[in-house]
């Protein structure tokens, strides 16, 4: 007999294999057994000490069942205020989940090392900050804080914490967390990265008064160090001061706080699979309407758009392009609302003239010319066309149902006359071939730096180049990968760009863009110089008053349109579609909805009782 | 063989020197600096972001030190031998000390753990990251390609011997089809039409799992009158959309290949004189034609094990996979050093490992071929 491997020996063989496989299979199937029964453990034996808590507090005669009493019951004016009248709605119902998107999974989900966007969609409904701001009259009010007190010299902050705030797992916050955050997390090198750190810089100490009463000092006076201050998500000393400084900064998730949702497991995140936030029982505020919120990471527009129709998903933001097509489905309108908005989180893009190049100045310096630009630029024409009436032309760098934006501000015209007018007292030449000739006696040229990869941005190079040509003007256009743009940007090695500013507070400050110090080193890449943009810069920065502040902005406002160092192209809007069922959504100024993505706030929408679908 | 195997062992070492030092070389001289690193994915940054973030990368990675610097840095790092800090805590490897750091912890050179380094993006260590993206490819491979060289060594083995039948030249005309869809638009077109409620809603649209699969039993069961998936079976479902999207090439291509080898083994003389022997058409077929026909299937296996690290970015984005292909494409984007590094010298070692098995497995095949 052969001993040859032959068919019998391969079934065996295989038969073999799937037998090892299947023992896999079950020790796995094993260990989730056991995960699941630890989770139930680990639960249980929170409700008996709660339980045991609160036996205690009864017997002891502490607990008091009215809820206004306290240290930090209600305060009339504070980020609740708009949930506390929803929850009296007759229709309002807690339960269902809210099943949002990302299209990117974020590396990491806490504060400190989360770096992209997406993280803070969670995070936000995990964590709370001391401040948050009123929906409706765009004020800080009081979140984890009762109140605060700014020093006369507005060098210090004293802030006094809530007394009732507990954190997840069911420990009080008190003033050592907050100390804790800033001193030891916030901070810390090894852990916060550089751009986090800077940008908290202005405040150089955090110290505990007492339990519930913490200061803050700060470097110098600004109008945004108390938001600044009171912005910062508080932290659980107790639970970071377990790990090293390394693991804190390796780990992808380590998020816990006091908010209205909580990960299942502070310590468990996968990047790539969906972040499951569950209702947090234990929630000292008026409790979150969502029994779980999840945020699944689908990276493909179209696998995204579909997942939106099968109901797969409750919130969805469409391109421009998307809207198009589903304003017209009548299926989809049907069953899902649609809400475009402006908010002041879209930010605006613009064209930068480029008034200094290789030391000289070039023929951007001129203001007429930068305001001929942009009449030569039809706008209106841009974002009804280009963009399918889903933008607004931008006026300036501020929004404009804002408070800083000037009410005698209006966006220049579309007209190319006025603009060859301009150009024409400029000392600029039209030759019988219709092409423009600067003062020097060359032929009007320049070349438009932008980013490629993007469909958008290169609709609107062209966009630019056809408009423009009506001038005289030839615009050659050049695209480049960003990291060589941003390296041109920053040698000013370039005659226009476009590119675009995200929107990050309510109130921008304008220092970085457009301040004179900020040529060399900032953000200020077209070397636009005006030194009495400067001065009203450095005033507006630390005039505390709101009021005296806004007038000084609406000047910078008139003098930014006066100038013209950006020709502000548009404000793109958010196409946000949503589920039906979902209830109280409401447009409002400056934010757009009642709806903050990335930033602390109390959730106000909700499914009513008979409309809910999906259970715990 | 002991010699020839030790000789391809020794001679890997200049090829990973090679094959990193080029792609070292290439990543440096590209344009643009560490600012490729900085771009937020949604591309819009605000004013003042970027210096304190260039200022911190800059520090913290010594990206300022030239190319051939870094690149012996890096070198080293990854080397078992070496020097490397004692910290106490965790076991970094077994030396001689040689001197002190600041923090007064002893530097010691001796055999030490490889350092991959950290993702400068992501901040977490190059091997965490990998060890998480490497699983889900493997998984997506491993079921794929048993699929494939079944399928296409039936289709293949069939093709070859009803040549010139209808048949064939339908298999035929039908893999060059398949072969010349692009997984692009194949998976977004099977994501649309087999995933979605407006026409047949058969598969998920995204994703590995199903939101609830944790709390799902592992195995399929009946459950209050209703069929519950399971979490393997649900698993299983979530797999065969991006399965189907990463064969269909490959079954095409090596279906082809199987045909010929199989046509060509089909006209030699051994086998014209195993039928004169009188040995029934499906044992001609089966004992002597097949294994003579796996030879060209064995060298093309060897390429693709390679290939299992790659992953393939398409179909991974498309159906929103966190597997190796993302994490290396993305990472080379970004201009992601210590991950684009560790990549290759990992996908390098196991290409070169795989041509090894390959030229060891061309042995064991053909009696004919051996090493001395």
């Amino acid at each position: 007999m052969e001993n040859r491997f032959g068919f019998k020996d391969f079934v065996v063989v295989v038969l073999l294999l799937a037998i090892v496989v299947m023992l896999g299979l079950k020790m796995k199937q094993d260990d989730r057994q056991w995960s699941q029964l630890m989770s139930l453990h680990t639960k249980l034996d929170q409700q008996t000490r709660d339980i045991t808590t609160l036996r205690r507090s009864l017997s002891e005669g502490a607990l008091s069942i009215s809820p206004r009493e306290g240290g930090g019951g209600v305060i009339e004016n504070d980020v609740f205020r708009r949930v506390r009248e929803v929850r009296e709605r007759e229709d309002y119902a807690t339960g269902d989940w809210l099943i949002d998107w990302m299209p990117s999974a974020p590396p990491k989900l806490n504060f400190m090392t989360g770096e992209d966007l997406y993280h803070r969609y969670a995070m936000y409904k995990v964590m709370e900050s001391l401040g948050g701001t009123d929906f409706e009259t765009l004020e800080t009010v009081p979140y984890l804080a009762r109140g605060w007190k700014v020093s006369p010299d507005g060098l210090s902050l004293d802030v006094e914490l809530r007394t009732n705030v507990t954190f997840s797992d069911g420990e009080p916050m008190t003033a050592d967390d907050v100390v804790y955050t800033w001193m030891n997390l916030l901070k810390n090198e090894e852990i916060t990265d550089g751009q986090t750190r800077a940008f908290y810089s202005v405040v150089s100490k955090v110290e505990k008064l007492d339990s519930y009463t913490v200061r803050f000092s700060f470097e110098k006076v600004h109008y945004a160090n108390v938001d600044r201050a009171l912005g910062v998500p508080i932290h659980p000393k107790h639970f970071y001061k377990r790990f090293t400084d390394r693991e804190i900064r390796e780990h992808p998730a380590m998020l816990i706080g006091t908010g209205p949702y909580r990960l299942p497991d502070p310590l468990k995140y996968a990047p790539g699979e969906p972040v499951e936030l569950v209702r947090n029982e234990r929630y000292w505020g008026p409790p979150g309407p969502w029994d779980r919120i999840i945020y699944r990471v689908i990276e493909n527009d179209s696998a995204t758009l579909i997942a939106f129709r099968n109901g797969e998903l409750d919130m969805f933001r469409a391109t421009p392009e998307q809207q198009v097509d589903m304003v017209k489905d009548k299926e989809l309108l049907r069953t899902k609302q649609n809400w475009i908005h402006d908010t002041f989180e879209a930010g605006y893009y613009y064209v930068g003239w480029n008034q200094v190049r290789g030391g000289k100045k070039t023929v951007f310096a001129d203001k007429r010319v930068r305001q001929a630009m942009t009449m030569l630029i039809d706008r209106e024409r841009l974002t009804s066309e280009l963009l399918h009436g889903l933008a607004v032309v931008a006026d300036g760098p501020f929004p404009r149902d804002g408070p800083q934006h000037s009410p005698s501000v209006e966006p220049l015209p579309y007209d190319p006359e006025r603009a060859v007018e301009l150009l024409l007292e400029a000392g600029f030449k039209r030759d019988a071939a219709g092409r423009m000739i600067q003062p020097d006696g060359q032929p009007f040229e320049a070349t438009l730096l932008y980013s490629s990869g993007s469909e958008m941005v290169e609709k609107l190079a062209l966009f630019l180049k056809d408009n423009l040509a009506r001038g005289g003007i030839n615009l050659k256009l050049d695209p480049q990968k960003w990291a060589l743009m941003l390296k041109n940007l920053n040698e000013n090695n370039f005659d226009l760009q476009i590119s675009g500013w995200g929107g990050g507070s309510i109130e921008g400050d304008l220092d970085q863009v457009f301040h004179s110090r900020n040529i060399a080193e900032g953000d200020n890449t077209i070397a636009y110089s005006n030194p009495e943009l400067d001065a009203l810069l450095d005033e507006a920065k630390i005039t505390l008053d709101e009021d005296e502040r806004m007038k000084i902005w609406h000047k910078v406002h008139e003098i930014v349109h006066e100038d013209q160092p950006y020709t502000f192209l548009y404000s793109r809007k958010y196409l946000l579609w949503l589920d039906d069922r979902i209830k109280n959504v409401e447009r409002l100024p400056v934010f757009g909805i009642n709806y903050l993505y990335a930033g602390p706030a109390p959730l106000e929408w909700y499914v009513p009782k008979p409309l809910q679908e999906r259970g715990q | 063989m002991g010699t020839y195997l030790l000789r391809r062992a020794i001679l890997m070492i200049p090829t990973l020197l090679g094959v990193t030092i080029v792609v070292f070389g290439v990543m440096s001289a590209a344009p643009g600096d560490i600012a490729e690193m900085l771009i937020s994915r949604e591309g819009m940054m605000q004013p003042g972001d970027r210096a304190a973030r260039v200022e911190y990368i800059r520090e913290r990675y010594g990206l300022d030190d030239p190319a051939v610097v870094q690149y012996f840095r890096w070198l080293h790092k990854v080397s078992p031998i070496g020097v490397f800090i004692d910290d106490g805590e965790r076991n970094n490897g077994v030396g001689v000390p040689v001197g002190e750091t600041e923090k007064q912890e002893t530097r010691r050179f001796g055999l030490k753990v490889p350092d991959f380094g950290e993702s400068f993006i992501k901040n977490r260590p190059v091997l965490d990251l990998i060890g998480e993206a490497l699983p889900v490819t493997l998984i997506l491979n491993l079921i794929s390609i048993p699929f494939v060289y079944g399928l296409a060594i039936l289709t293949g083995l069939y093709s070859a011997r009803h040549r010139g039948t209808a048949l064939d030249v339908g298999t035929g005309v039908t893999m060059l089809g398949l072969w010349s869809i692009p997984t692009i638009w194949a998976g977004v077109l099977l994501i649309g039409f087999l995933a979605n409620r407006q026409y047949v809603q058969w598969f998920p649209t995204a994703g590995l799992h199903s939101l609830r699969a944790d709390t799902m039993a592992f195995l399929p069961s009946f459950e209050a009158g209703a069929f519950q998936r399971g979490w393997l079976l649900d698993a299983l479902w979530h797999l065969t959309l991006p399965v189907i999207c990463l064969s269909y090439g490959g079954l095409a291509f090596l279906s082809k290949l199987s045909r010929g080898a199989v046509l060509e083994n089909l006209r030699a003389d051994f086998v014209r004189t195993a039928r004169a022997k009188g040995v029934p058409e499906n044992d001609v077929l089966w004992h002597h034609v097949f294994r003579n026909s796996l030879l060209p299937l064995i060298t093309v296996a060897a390429y693709i094990v390679p290939g299992l690290l790659a992953g393939s970015v398409i179909v991974e984005t498309i159906f929103s996979i966190h597997g190796m292909g993302k994490l290396v494409v993305e990472s080379i984007e970004f201009k992601d050093q210590e991950v684009v590094m560790a990549v290759t010298l990992i996908s390098g070692l196991l290409a070169i490992a795989s041509y090894l098995l390959a030229d060891l497995l061309y042995a064991v095949a053909d009696p004919r071929v051996s090493y001395e």
